[in-house]
């Protein structure tokens, strides 16, 4: 009833927006903002029919499958580092180094190594991803209370029962804090990789659009572009609140007990 | 009960009784050459198997370093543990530890019952076993019917009453207190040292408290072991022939426990005793 409430709340703000916008729009003749009614037309042939598989599907793909593979490495390579100081200090002037590097900067390098499409592209956002990911985790393990590595060891677990039964958990709420940053550098790396390197993707049909003066394309692209960080955050603090239910009651004990 | 024994040896040392818990020749020293550090000289003390018996020191005296080897959870330089006849070289499987930080040795990610059986949970003890054995302790500490809370919705006493609940699930012969009540209020602490006294009756369980509160270790105790101060020895190992049960007002008013906990506070500040 109040998650209900709350999405109800949520997506008043929008209406509101999107109402403005719709009216101000409506006689603009400007070229460069055209009215809402027109672009939204050219949101459902374009995203609905004409470029669903050619554009839609693929960028989805591309930044599904390099956030996945991003998050997976990062959340082994950042338990490795957390785990073994000696690794850590090995491999962090390497992974600070990498990380200085925007993402737009190494896709040349992508280009070189991959050439355009699937590989490539996946390649950079799971770059894009990896690092977020690797720095919290990275942080999350070895932030672990020592009284917990206590308790499990003085019960007698094994290495890979006190991984897997009190260090991820216990790392859990910072691994998906950096989830949550991976997703947004994914998606602006799906778009940046799209714009540079493609001939298609939402990326390239913006640019596309903008160049060839289709300016209700362009409009519609922003907006899938919205529309899906939007739906990808909402399916992550879903998955988070399933998660990390006790987080949030955890955190609230203990700064009640410090206020006490 | 009433008859005095030889305070070493532990009570009743016949065969049948060989110690639950011995400690030969224990030294632990920190680092080495001139940095080096004697935590523990050296002690040597045994524990019968259902004895309650208290360690207490001046503080900074090697309390925790002395539990920690027994745990397993550090090799000491010299000499041995052994629980239940085997020699310490990692957590014994015989042996339950409760740290004094409640908030922190229950993990909050884990409802009360999960908490108490995540250690069966690593042994692959059988689910309804599990479940039989968390119905029995959480019962046993006062808890019934807590299992779907979490740690952190309940008052710190609550807290280290799963703790205990979780150590007695694991069924060891030697549970092993490290200051478990001293950040507790006075009520709760109260009410948790009858409970430790109760459960100890009940199951007949060995108990090994550590704890810095000199009349709490008379009031839990069969027999009292006093450190010295670091390098850390025994000063002294007392017999407390108390009545059982006790209570918290007739036992403490006792002249008996009057004079004990004279004598181990005199032994404590190292000034000369009676005996």
């Amino acid at each position: 009833m109040t998650r209900l409430r709350g999405i109800a709340i949520g997506l008043v703000v929008p209406i509101v927006f999107f109402s403005i916008w719709w009216v101000l729009s409506e006689r603009s003749t400007s070229p460069y903002f055209p009215p809402l009614r027109r672009t939204l037309t050219a949101f459902v042939d374009i995203w609905f029919f004409a470029r669903f598989f050619t554009d839609l599907l693929p960028s989805v793909g591309h930044f599904l499958s390099g956030l996945t593979l991003g998050l997976a490495a990062g959340v082994v390579v950042g338990t490795l580092m957390g785990l073994f100081p000696r690794f850590n200090r090995d491999v962090a002037p390497m992974t600070e180094f990498v990380r200085a590097i925007p993402t737009a900067a190494l896709v040349p390098l992508g280009l070189i190594l991959f050439g355009t499409g699937f590989v490539m592209e996946t390649f950079l956002i799971s770059l894009a991803v990896f690092f977020p990911i690797l720095v919290s985790t990275t942080a999350g393990v070895r932030g672990v209370d020592p009284v917990y590595l206590e308790v499990a060891r003085s019960y007698g677990l094994s290495f890979s029962d006190r991984l897997w039964r009190v260090i991820i958990p216990a790392a859990a709420p910072q691994i998906l804090a950096g989830c949550r940053v991976a997703i947004a550098f994914g998606l602006a790396a799906t778009v940046i990789a799209n714009m540079v390197a493609s001939g298609s993707g939402l990326g390239f049909f913006i640019v596309d659009a903008q160049t060839s003066f289709r300016l209700p394309d362009m409009w519609a692209g922003l907006i899938m572009i919205g529309l899906l960080g939007y739906l990808a955050n909402t399916a992550f603090v879903v998955v988070e609140h399933r998660l990390l239910g006790w987080h949030r009651g955890w955190r609230g004990a203990t700064r009640a007990a410090s206020a006490a | 009960m009433s008859e005095r024994r030889d305070p070493i040896a532990p009570a009743g040392g016949d065969v049948a009784n060989a110690p639950v818990l011995e400690v030969r020749n224990l030294g632990v020293t920190y680092g080495s050459g001139s940095d080096a550090v004697v935590a523990i000289r050296e002690l040597s003390f045994s524990i019968a198997p259902g004895e309650f018996v208290c360690i207490v020191g001046p503080s900074g005296c090697g309390k925790t370093t002395l539990l920690k080897s027994i745990a397993g959870l550090l090799r000491p330089t010299r000499g041995d543990a052994y629980v239940a006849g085997k020699r310490v070289d990692g957590p014994p499987k015989d042996l339950a530890l409760v740290f004094q930080e409640y908030t922190r040795s229950l993990l909050p990610w884990l409802t009360v019952g999960d908490n108490v059986t995540f250690p069966l949970a690593a042994r692959k003890v059988p689910k309804s076993e599990q479940l039989a054995r968390r119905k029995a302790a959480l019962a046993q500490v006062g808890l019934p019917g807590f299992d779907d809370k979490y740690p952190w919705q309940l008052s710190g006493g609550m807290q280290q009453r799963v703790a205990i609940a979780r150590a007695l699930a694991y069924e060891p012969a030697v549970l092993l207190m490290d200051e478990p009540f001293a950040s507790l209020d006075a009520q709760s602490r109260a009410d948790l040292e009858d409970l430790v006294l109760k459960v100890q009756r009940d199951t007949g369980l060995t108990v090994v408290f550590v704890t810095h509160d000199i009349d709490e270790s008379v009031y839990e105790a069969d027999r009292v072991i006093v450190l010295t101060q670091r390098p850390t020895a025994i000063r002294q190992i007392l017999a407390v022939d108390l009545p059982k049960p006790r209570d918290q007002i007739t036992t403490k008013a006792l002249p008996e426990f009057v004079r004990l906990r004279t004598e181990v506070l005199k032994l404590i500040k190292n000034e000369p005793t009676v005996d």
